[in-house]
């Protein structure tokens, strides 16, 4: 069962950071925004496809730490038991990871109202940290805390 | 090129509909991955959708609400 939930986290893990890197490509690549949409200048004046990859991205690590943090959550005496580093491994993703949400949130409304590429360059920080707050986190099950 | 790409995000999807308890994740990302791969055409709908989601999260987070997995509680006894 265990090898079975290390797999399954594996995989998720693979996954996420396979798509969350092919979401931008496939933006500038050969997806269009359809007109009429949030991104095509109804709503914000910042620049469609940077904006809603940014938001693409976001929404896919948002959604991968969440389930990461729930599982933990829902499952915790059992995973106390497996391992208490689980736990506190993923605490300290937990503030990493809330500090870096609060920042992209700063960055992204700045960005959607002033859309310079200083702006542009913050909010993109701000991801990267989640990123790499969804990576560790994916692989704290896994790998036992350690 | 593309034919090996869509193969190979086909496999991803294989993967993610297997996994449990993350079917929100897998729907959003088939969908994102039916309307960038596919009709390589992102729709109205799709767009008002993502920024409805990211605009409601981080109004949340900007003023202070988190979700209960997200914070730290006490360790189990």
């Amino acid at each position: 069962m265990k090898r079975i939930t290390e797999l399954w986290f594996l995989s998720f893990a693979i996954c996420s950071v396979l798509l969350c890197g092919t979401i931008g490509c496939g933006i500038f690549g050969k997806g269009k925004l359809e007109s009429g949409g949030a991104y095509t200048g109804n709503v914000t004046n910042a620049p469609a496809p940077e904006l809603y990859a940014i938001d693409a991205t976001f929404s896919l690590v948002h959604s991968a730490l969440t389930g990461v943090f729930d599982y933990e959550r829902n499952n915790r005496q059992a995973l106390w038991v497996i391992s208490p580093n689980i736990k506190k491994a993923l605490d300290r993703i937990r503030v990493e990871a809330s500090a870096a949400k609060l920042q992209f949130a700063k960055a992204r409304t700045a960005y959607k109202s002033n859309p310079t590429p200083a702006n542009l360059s913050a909010v993109n920080t701000a991801l990267a940290k989640l990123q790499r707050a969804q990576a560790a986190a994916l692989v704290v099950i896994p790998l036992k805390g350690h | 090129m593309p034919l090996t790409i869509i193969a190979w995000m086909n496999a991803v999807q294989g993967l993610l509909l297997i996994a449990p308890n993350v079917e929100k994740f897998a729907t959003q990302v088939r969908q994102w991955i039916a309307d960038m791969f596919a009709a390589g055409l992102i729709t109205a709908e799709t767009q008002d959708i993502l920024m409805a989601r990211v605009d409601e999260i981080c109004a949340a987070t900007l003023a202070g609400q988190e979700l209960d997995s997200w914070k730290v509680e006490p360790d189990p006894v």
